[in-house]
Order: structure tokens, then C-alpha cells, then sequence
């Protein structure tokens, strides 16, 4: 009996094997056991306009497609943040009291006061309605962009007072100078100041390379723009004379740091005066070739935001977030 | 006719009718000869692209515009400073120059700094303006050297991609005409180009590419052919050896030869052309015939030697005795050759075709040739030389004979299945596809891998794959949704680690879109409409050639690709990607717009690995079949297929878990070496089981280990002969300076040496515990013990 079975068994065996492999050929396919796709803190595309420091040792950048990386200096921890809309956030600030407000395309603005963030969009044109900076300045908020838009905002960032002019002007960048006037620089060489607190500008034009930002130090005001024109006022933005800059690229931000005078734009440019008057170049080791369009102070460094973010300690370039600190 | 009756009848013509018989064979042989001047032996890239793949399909209707799979990457690399100096820039502009003469090449899909194709679009408050980078002439000053450099830095779709981040290097790529390459005249023609710089002081040249692949390839053929001819020699050495006469030697030579010469001439007259890389493929089939020429050799000098039989009935006697497990063995080989003709890949095909042909050409040049040869032999108890090793032979034949006599025989079957288990596990982390990142072909310290492995560190990649939106109107490219689409896509795929960048037409819209409002990188975006969008594109086309956006979109729009640079082509990467893609596409449908993947060269190598695998089992379980259907007409009994398998499952299974274990990928170059490799493993035992049927047959009364042992003495010590000398043939295989050849020669080796011990200490053991009927019939009777003896005596003289 046994030897029967084992018999038909050898008979059926090798039929069994190939009709096996016949219907492994027909329905095993390569398949593939999908890896989680890797979520990097910076993804190849980010770009950064802006950045922002917070009270409680938090920087904040924000860049394109509705991302802001949270350093906490605590810890030295990161987070990516994505908005719910992946506009490019083109400005962020934050208040007093820790409260982050980033501003981007189409009047999108995003506010966090650390129990997550919440969005609102402001009544900018239809035509052309980027945010392109948002600033803290003396206990409000300040959201400035395309088509004159100026809006001021509450300390909590909930209420929003329109105060733009009317005209077909990008409005880059705003400060206040120590008499307490607003200054905005605009496109096409216009600089804006205002004595009412925003309630109505005076425009001057000074050439007509646009001006991209501006800063003050006590009396001294320094202006960057296109074409890497720099303007210096001696005299708290009453009159202001041209200077070289050593530089032909466009110059997108201006700081004083507490020492120097910093300025940082396209191609890798970032120069620096004593003075204002006369810049030098600067060449940190690693320093990115591309645009950088953000300064920012803090006690012992200047952090920059663009195609690269990172950390500037005397003339020592150190990238976030590879290689950390 | 039964085979035993057919086979006598042959034999007896074949010697009766020696001369004609073998001046037929040898003057065929010598026309065929003449053909192989005309023999074409070059890669076709052509031949390895499966035929009916969706992917294939996308490749070849958009190869010529959105890239082919022949792309050369040149990298100049400065060896201190960066490239922005005179000397520097003028040689690549004269490299871009002379790349445009190369045989084949597309002109224009030159690109490079020099080139009219990289443009610096600049703007500032006061217009825009779109201007070649360094065409037609290389900036004369330092000041127009720095602006260079500054248009460079701050031109996204160079910077990084043509320029490496620190300015220390630049890349040049060329693309050809798919029908004009000609791999052979590609690789010397760039070499000379890049030999003939006036700067070698100053720049180092690197460069990759298919074309460059293969012409490696072709620059080693000297060497391949060499290392054939000493391996070669190197088995003959063995083989006179061991066999100890001339006609030992001199016959397996000459049968390889005519089988040779038959198969390449009829692979020319069916205007095939021979791939350099399945040489080896040949040396498989040849190592077929040697086996064959030896075993009828082993036997004519068993009865020579042994019996006393005169050599001319010797030879009759050979070729009747033989015939049954010769024809069994190359029936199964050819088949099994010809189930890979399904794969639907030209070069296995063509691998097929020629491997059938060339198996069943054994049938004459050895099965028939060689005993109508050994029929002249005079003296056949005269050694050539004093030199006996046979007594090596014996010793590993004496423990194959104590494995089965003792009980030894019974643990054979439970080792072996404890071991095939294991290895079957190892098999299991075989990887589909490529499994190194560098080329398989080449070895990993070679200047091409470590070229490829320069570039891929500092640029986006040099392998690529497109995927193609067909749009259904007209300007459907330019829709927002459609760019939005593709940004997203492109920033979802370039999370892979393998992926270093992407590239598309909405990478160059919100390029022009940033330059627009005065090169503020805050502008940095789409259009919001789809005119907006058409008005970036036009500014970006003003003093463009017509097919600069070639690459990214047809001329009406509705057709566009997205470009993916890789880092590697292993099959894993490819897999993980394709699955990526699928996704994104599934999650993210477009409406009006079907994307489908993919194009380029890893388009097509995506559409190897994925029909490989079952293509792979498919030839697998047909080659199983031929071995079932052959024994069945041969044996009349389908239990004797499941004894013929066993030795090819254990070599497939032993040489799939070495392929694991050495981390060689089954692609489409080891295929053909796997599929062929398939017959190897049956052929030894189809001779060493048929001699015990046929020690039977003669002495019904023997005992069972009695006719296995001289099966073992006579058919193994062949099996056990041409192993081992193919096996040390092949070892010079890896001295080879390709990687592929050097591991496919291992591969062979151990094939080999696995099919043979298979047959000798597994087949045995099987036969003599399971008693299989088709061997022993219904009663296997016990024979006299000293009559027994008599003829043992015999056979292991």
C-alpha cells in the first residue's frame, strides 16, 4: 500500500513542481515593500525669505510651499512646520510675548501663539496680493506687500487695521527710527515715511534701483537695494547720500548688529561697514553662492534666511540645519 | 523505433561510413567557417528593451525629445580653484565642440556652459533679457569671467545642476540618435577628445554614460577574448592531464570547435550580432561540449582499456551505448535554452536562438564526430605522457562509492533537504535588478564606477528616468494646476535619498517668473494663470532655438515630461520609485492630463527588472518541463523526471543563494548566463543514472550497487573529469578586468562543480535507497557475488 502511494506520488511529483513554478510565473510578480518616503527637516526645494526670534529662545524661519522650521535654542531641537495652505510664506515676526505671525501670498497670514496655528487671509488686491514682511515694532504687528499694502495688527495678532496706500507699489520692507517715524522701501528707488503712525506716507524717490530694505542705528539709517545700491543717512532718514557697496548684486536685507553694519542678497553677497559708508566683502568658509534674504541679530550672532539658513559669528558661517550647531 | 534500436543503427552507419561521415561534418564546417568574417560583434542597446511594457511604450514615443537612453555626462573638474578661469572655460568650450563630431550624437543635445542650450535670463529694474551663458565665445576679460560666474550662481537651472556648488567643476552632457549608435566608435572618439586637452595639468575629465558602459566593454574585448583562449588552454592542459592521451585532449577541441564555428555561422547567416558581454554564454555551451566529447572518450577507453575491445567496434559501441543519455542531455539543454525565447527582451531571444542551435549542433560534433574519430584510434593503450593522476580521480569517485554503500546513503536525502532549505532562504534576498550602485558590468574601483560615483556625489545623478503628462488640448502644459502638479511631484520624489534632483518646465517658468520681478528669488513661483504662465514661457523662448524646451514639452504644449536624476540604478531604488510615482499619480489625479511612466534609461531597466522575475520562473518551470517530457519518451515513466530534477533544483538553488550572498543582481546581463545554466545541472546525471539502467540492461542479474558503482568508476569518473577541468577553466575568468565577466565565470564554476557532486554523491544515493522503477523495473534481482566481481574488476581498472 505504502509503496503504491509512494509510487503515484514520483508519478504526480513532477508534474506537481512545474504546474508549481507555471503558476508562480503566472501571479508572483516583483513586488515591493514601500519604505516610508523620508520627511527631511529641509527638503531640497525649500527656500527661506525670513526669520524670526521669539522670547523664549525659539527662531522661526519661514520659506516656500508653507513651511517654518522652529529652532528651539533650549535644546538645540528643530521642527517643520507646514501650513495648511502651501502658499510661500514670505515674512514672519514674532511679539513681545512669543506670538508668531508669518505673512505670504494672496493675504495669507498664520498666526501660532504656541497652541498651534490658526489663518486668516486680508483684504489685499486681487491683482497682486503677496505679504512680503511682517514686523514687530513698538507693541504692534506691521504686514507690509504688493499694491502698497500696509496693514497694521493687534499685539494679539487678531485684529488688522488697513493702512495702504493707493498705488501700484511693492512695499518691501519697514522699520522705525528712533525720532518714531515709519520707513518703508519700496520698488522703483521709492522710499515712504511716515510721521502719523501709518495714517499717511510721503514718498521720495532716491534713483531707480528698488530698494529692498532699510535699518536704523540710533541716527544712522542704512538703505539696500537692487544693483547692490546703499544709501546712508547720518541724520535719521532726513537726507541720504549713495555710497559703494563693492557690489553689484542685489542686496535684499540690511542690520546693524550691535557692532557692524551687515547686508546680505544675491550670489552669496554679504558685505559689511564700520560705518555704512564703506563696505567690505565678506567670505565665510561654506557660505552659499545663492541669495540670502533675511537678517537677524541675536546676542552673540546674525542668523540669515535663504536658499540656505544658518548662523554668522563673526565671520564664521555655520549651515542649518546639516551639522547643526 | 526504440532510442536503444535507433541508436544502434546509427552508430553501426555512422562507423561503417566513417570517412563520408566525417567529411561531411569537417567540409560544412570549413564553409561555415568563411561567414564568420562578416561577424558583427558589438552591444546594441536596442536589443536589451522589452518588447509590449507600458513603460517601453512611453520610452520610445518620447526618447528623441525627452531623453534617449544614451547619455554621455562629461565632468570637468579643475584641479585647484574653480572653472572660472580662461583656460578653463576655453576647453570646455572646445570639448562642446569637438562632442558635437562624435559619431551619432544628436547636436542638438549638446549641453553645456558652452553651449547655446544654458542661458542666463537676467532682468533688473529696467527689462529682461535672455542670452546664452558662454555662447558663442568664452568671456575675454576677468570682469567677464566674474559676470559669468555671477549668472552662473544665480541661474537655478545651472547652478548645481551643469555647475557643482563649489565651483569646482562643470558637466557636459551629449545625447544620440538611438539607430546611430555605435558603441565601439562613441568610446575611443570621446577618449581622444578628452586625451588631446591642452590642460591635462590643470583639469581632470571624468566621464559616464551608457555609450561609455558598453565601450568599456568593447575596449576589453582583447582581453575577454584572451582569457577565453587561456581558459581554453587551460582545460585542454587538464584534460591531457588527467586523460593522459592526445586523443583526449584533441577531441573535445575539436568538437567545441565545430560546434563553435556551426553556431556562430548560423547565428551570422540569421544576421545576428554577438554581444560582447554573453561570452560567456558561449563558454557555457562550450563547456556543454567538451562534457559530451569526454564522456564518450572516458567510455571508449573504459572499453579499450578495461574490456579489450578493438577501438573501431569501441567506437560503435560508445556511440550506441551513449546516444540515449547524450540525446536525453542536449534535447533537455536545448529546450531548456529555447523556453528563455518567450522573454520578451531581443537580446534573450537572440541568446536563445543561438544557445538551441549551438546545443543541438553537439549532436554532431561530439555525440557523432567524436566516436567516428576515436574509431581511427591505433594504439588506444598508449599514454602521451607518464604523468597519472588518476588516482585523484579515484579517491573522490571511491568516497562517492562508500557514501552509497554504507549507510551513509540514508542521511544523503535529509542533508540534502536540510541544506537546500537553507540555501533556499539565502536565495530569497536575490535581488531583481541591479544590486551594487555603481555598474555591475564593471568592478567597483574601476574608473567608470568611480567616475559615476564623483558625479552622483556632486550632481543631482547621472541616471534618468522621465514621466510623460499627455495633456488632451493644447497649452495644457501651461495650466497652473498642471505646473502646480508637477512642482509637487517633483518635491515629493526628491524626499527619496537615490533621488539627487528633478527637472521641468515648471522649474524654468518660475525661473524666468523670478527673473521678471527684477531676479527677486520672493518671485519665485508660478503664474496664476494659464496666459500668465504662456507669457513666461515666451519670454523665456525670445532668441531661443526652437527645440531648447524639447526636453520638457512638445511644441503645441499638450506634451510634457518631468525629468528625475538618480543616484543609482539598483533594482530596489527603481522599485521603491516606480512605487512612488504610482502613488503620487493616484493620489493626485490630474484632470484632462494622463501621466504615465517611464521613459529614459532607467525607464527601460525599470522594465526589465519587472518582468525578469516572472519571466525568470516562467523559463524555470519550462526547462523543468522539457527535462519531464524528454525522460518521459526516453523512459516512459514521468517518476524519472522528478529524479532529473533534483540535481537542477539544487544548482539553480545553490547558485541563486550565492548570487544573494556575493550581492550580484539578477539583470537582464545575468540572465542569459541563469536560463543556460539550467541545463547544466541535469546533464551529468542523465549520464551517471542512464549507465546503471544500462549496466542493467546489459546484466539483468547484477546488483543494484554492483551497476552503480561502475556507473560511479566509468560515467562518474567523466562527469568528475570534465567538472573539474571546465571548472578550472573557468577560474581564470576572474582575472578579468569586467566585473561581470569575472562573476559570471564563478557562477559557471560553481554550476558546475555543484551539478557534478550533485550526480556524484546525491543521485547515486537516491537511486540505490528509492529503487526507482524506471531503473530497476517491477524485480531488481541479487546477483552472483564472484561473477559480480569480475566485471567490477573491470570497470574500475
Amino acid at each position: 500500500m505504502v509503496g503504491k502511494v509512494l509510487g503515484f506520488a514520483a508519478q504526480i511529483a513532477p508534474w506537481a513542481v512545474v504546474s508549481g513554478l507555471a503558476y508562480a510565473a503566472a501571479f508572483i510578480k516583483p513586488t515591493v515593500e514601500p519604505l516610508p518616503l523620508p520627511q527631511p527637516l529641509s527638503e531640497p526645494r525649500d527656500l527661506f525669505y525670513d526669520v524670526a526670534g521669539s522670547p523664549q529662545s525659539s527662531v522661526w524661519f519661514a520659506g516656500n510651499n508653507g513651511v517654518i522650521l522652529e529652532r528651539n535654542g533650549a535644546d538645540d531641537s528643530w521642527v517643520r512646520h507646514s501650513m495648511e495652505r502651501a502658499i510661500n510664506l514670505q515674512g514672519i515676526a514674532t511679539s513681545d510675548t512669543g506670538l508668531v505671525v508669518a505673512v505670504g501670498n494672496q493675504g495669507w497670514l498664520f498666526r501660532n501663539d504656541g497652541s498651534g496655528w490658526e489663518s486668516q487671509q486680508l483684504p489685499v488686491s486681487e491683482i497682486a496680493g503677496k505679504l512680503i514682511e511682517v514686523a514687530w515694532l513698538d507693541g504692534h504687528f506691521w504686514a507690509i506687500g504688493e499694491m502698497g499694502a500696509v496693514f497694521r495688527g493687534s499685539a494679539d495678532g487678531q485684529n488688522w487695521t488697513d493702512l495702504s496706500l493707493d498705488g501700484d507699489v511693492a512695499m518691501n520692507d519697514i522699520a522705525r527710527s528712533s525720532d518714531g517715524r515709519l520707513w518703508v522701501t519700496a520698488e522703483f528707488g521709492t522710499l515712504y515715511q511716515s510721521t502719523d503712525n501709518g495714517q499717511s506716507w510721503q514718498g521720495e524717490e532716491l534713483g531707480y534701483e528698488s530698494l529692498r530694505s532699510l535699518a536704523f542705528n540710533d541716527d544712522q539709517g542704512v538703505i539696500v537695494g537692487n544693483g547692490g545700491v546703499v544709501y546712508l543717512s547720518m541724520n535719521g532718514g532726513e537726507s541720504w547720500q549713495r555710497h559703494q557697496s563693492g557690489t553689484e548684486e542685489h542686496l535684499y536685507d540690511v542690520i546693524y548688529d550691535g557692532e557692524r553694519w551687515l547686508a546680505t542678497g544675491n550670489g552669496g553677497a554679504l558685505i559689511s561697514s564700520d560705518n555704512g559708508a564703506k563696505w567690505s566683502d565678506i567670505q565665510p568658509d561654506g557660505f552659499a553662492s545663492g541669495y540670502h534674504a533675511r537678517l537677524m541679530a541675536t546676542e552673540e550672532s546674525v542668523l540669515l534666511a535663504g536658499s540656505t539658513i544658518g548662523r554668522l559669528s563673526g565671520e564664521r558661517w555655520t549651515q542649518w540645519p546639516e551639522g547643526g550647531e | 523505433m526504440s532510442v536503444s534500436r535507433f541508436a544502434g543503427s546509427l552508430s553501426e552507419f555512422c562507423i561503417r561510413h566513417r570517412v563520408p561521415v566525417a567529411a561531411v561534418i569537417l567540409v560544412s564546417t570549413l564553409l561555415m567557417s568563411l561567414t564568420l568574417f562578416t561577424m558583427d560583434v558589438r552591444t546594441v542597446f536596442s536589443d536589451m528593451v522589452p518588447s509590449n511594457h507600458p513603460y517601453v511604450d512611453v520610452h520610445e514615443g518620447y526618447k528623441d525629445t525627452f531623453g534617449g537612453t544614451n547619455k554621455v555626462s562629461i565632468l570637468i573638474e579643475a584641479n585647484e580653484g574653480t572653472i572660472f578661469t580662461a583656460p578653463i572655460l576655453e576647453e570646455v568650450q572646445r570639448v562642446t565642440r569637438e562632442l558635437a563630431k562624435v559619431s551619432g550624437v544628436n547636436p542638438f543635445q549638446v549641453v553645456s556652459l558652452a553651449s547655446r542650450k544654458l542661458k542666463s535670463v537676467s532682468a533688473s529694474s529696467m527689462g529682461i533679457e535672455s542670452v546664452p551663458l558662454m555662447w558663442p565665445d568664452v568671456p575675454e576679460s576677468q570682469q567677464g569671467i566674474q559676470e559669468l560666474e555671477e549668472a552662473v550662481v544665480n541661474n537655478p537651472l545651472v547652478y548645481g545642476i551643469y555647475v557643482e556648488q563649489d565651483l569646482g567643476s562643470t558637466l557636459l552632457q551629449m545625447d544620440f540618435y538611438d539607430h546611430l549608435v555605435d558603441y565601439s566608435k562613441i568610446f575611443p572618439q570621446i577618449q581622444a577628445i578628452l586625451d588631446d586637452s591642452p590642460i591635462k595639468d590643470q583639469v581632470s575629465h571624468h566621464v559616464v554614460g551608457e555609450p561609455i558602459l558598453y565601450g568599456w566593454v568593447d575596449f576589453y574585448l582583447e582581453e575577454t577574448v584572451a582569457i577565453a583562449l587561456l581558459s581554453l588552454a587551460a582545460m585542454l592542459l587538464a584534460l591531457f592531464l588527467l586523460n593522459r592521451t592526445w586523443r583526449g585532449t584533441l577531441l573535445p577541441l575539436l568538437s567545441g570547435v565545430v560546434s563553435t564555428i556551426w553556431a556562430l555561422g548560423i547565428g551570422v547567416l540569421l544576421g545576428f550580432n554577438f554581444d560582447p558581454l554573453v561570452i560567456v554564454v558561449a563558454f557555457i555551451i562550450t563547456a556543454r561540449c567538451f562534457s559530451h566529447a569526454v564522456q564518450l572518450i572516458t567510455r571508449f577507453d573504459d572499453l579499450c582499456d578495461g574490456e579489450g575491445v578493438a577501438p573501431r567496434l569501441a567506437a560503435e559501441q560508445t556511440m550506441k551505448e551513449l546516444f540515449r543519455p547524450g540525446l536525453l542531455g542536449l534535447v533537455s539543454d536545448a529546450g531548456a535554452i529555447l523556453c528563455v525565447v518567450l522573454t520578451p527582451i531581443p537580446l534573450l531571444q537572440k541568446v536563445s536562438i543561438i544557445g538551441a542551435i549551438w546545443v543541438m549542433t553537439i549532436g554532431f560534433s561530439a555525440v557523432i564526430l567524436t566516436p567516428v574519430m576515436l574509431s581511427w584510434v591505433k594504439a588506444p593503450l598508449r599514454y602521451a605522457h607518464p604523468v597519472n593522476l588518476r588516482f585523484l580521480l579515484t579517491a573522490v569517485l571511491n568516497v562517492a562509492v562508500k557514501v552509497v554503500e554504507t549507510r551513509g546513503r540514508y542521511y544523503v536525502l535529509p542533508i540534502t533537504l536540510v541544506g537546500v532549505g537553507l540555501l533556499v532562504f539565502k536565495a530569497t534576498d536575490l535581488t531583481i535588478g541591479d544590486a551594487t550602485t555603481g555598474s555591475p558590468i564593471l568592478w567597483e574601483d574601476s574608473s567608470f564606477n568611480r567616475d559615476s560615483a564623483l558625479i552622483n556625489a556632486n550632481y543631482p545623478g547621472t541616471e534618468q528616468m522621465f514621466i510623460v503628462l499627455e495633456g488632451d488640448e493644447d497649452d495644457a502644459l501651461k495650466r497652473p494646476d498642471v505646473l502646480d502638479w508637477m512642482q509637487r511631484f517633483q518635491r515629493r520624489m526628491e524626499r527619496m535619498p537615490q533621488v539627487g534632483g528633478s527637472i521641468s518646465l515648471a522649474d524654468i517658468v518660475v525661473d524666468v517668473r523670478r527673473n521678471l520681478y527684477e531676479g527677486n528669488p520672493r518671485y519665485g513661483e508660478l503664474g496664476n494663470t494659464r496666459i500668465e504662465n504662456g507669457e513666461l514661457i515666451s519670454f523665456y523662448m525670445q532668441g531661443a532655438a526652437p527645440d531648447d524646451l524639447a526636453q520638457f514639452a512638445d511644441t503645441l504644449f499638450r506634451n510634457g515630461s518631468v525629468i528625475l536624476f538618480f543616484r543609482d540604478r539598483q533594482g530596489e531604488t527603481l522599485r521603491q520609485a516606480t512605487y512612488q510615482i504610482k502613488r503620487f499619480i493616484a493620489d493626485n489625479p490630474l484632470e484632462g492630463v494622463d501621466v504615465r511612466l517611464a521613459g529614459g534609461s532607467l525607464g527601460i531597466i525599470a522594465a526589465v527588472n519587472e518582468i525578469l522575475l516572472s519571466d525568470q520562473i516562467e523559463a524555470i518551470a519550462l526547462a523543468l518541463l522539457v527535462v519531464i517530457l524528454s525522460c518521459l519518451a526516453v523512459y516512459r515513466s514521468s517518476a524519472s523526471g522528478i529524479f532529473f530534477i533534483v540535481p537542477v533544483l539544487i544548482s539553480n538553488v545553490v547558485t541563486f543563494a550565492f548570487m544573494a550572498w556575493q550581492g550580484i543582481g539578477m539583470s537582464i546581463s545575468t540572465l542569459p548566463v541563469v536560463a543556460l545554466g539550467i541545463g547544466l545541472g541535469v546533464d551529468y546525471a542523465f549520464y551517471i543514472v542512464d549507465s546503471i539502467k544500462e549496466y542493467l540492461e546489459k546484466y539483468p542479474d547484477a546488483d543494484h550497487m554492483e551497476a552503480i558503482r561502475q556507473s560511479l568508476y566509468s560515467a562518474g569518473r567523466g562527469v568528475l573529469l570534465t567538472s573539474v577541468t571546465l571548472a578550472a577553466g573557468v577560474l581564470l575568468w576572474s582575472f578579468s578586468s569586467l566585473r561581470f565577466q569575472a562573476e559570471m565565470g564563478t557562477l559557471i564554476g560553481l554550476w558546475l562543480l555543484v551539478s557534478a557532486f550533485t550526480s556524484l554523491f546525491v543521485m547515486p544515493s537516491l537511486v540505490r535507497v528509492l529503487k526507482p522503477k524506471f531503473i530497476f523495473g517491477d524485480s531488481p534481482t541479487q546477483a552472483d557475488p564472484a561473477r559480480n566481481s569480475d566485471r567490477l574488476a573491470q570497470s574500475t581498472h
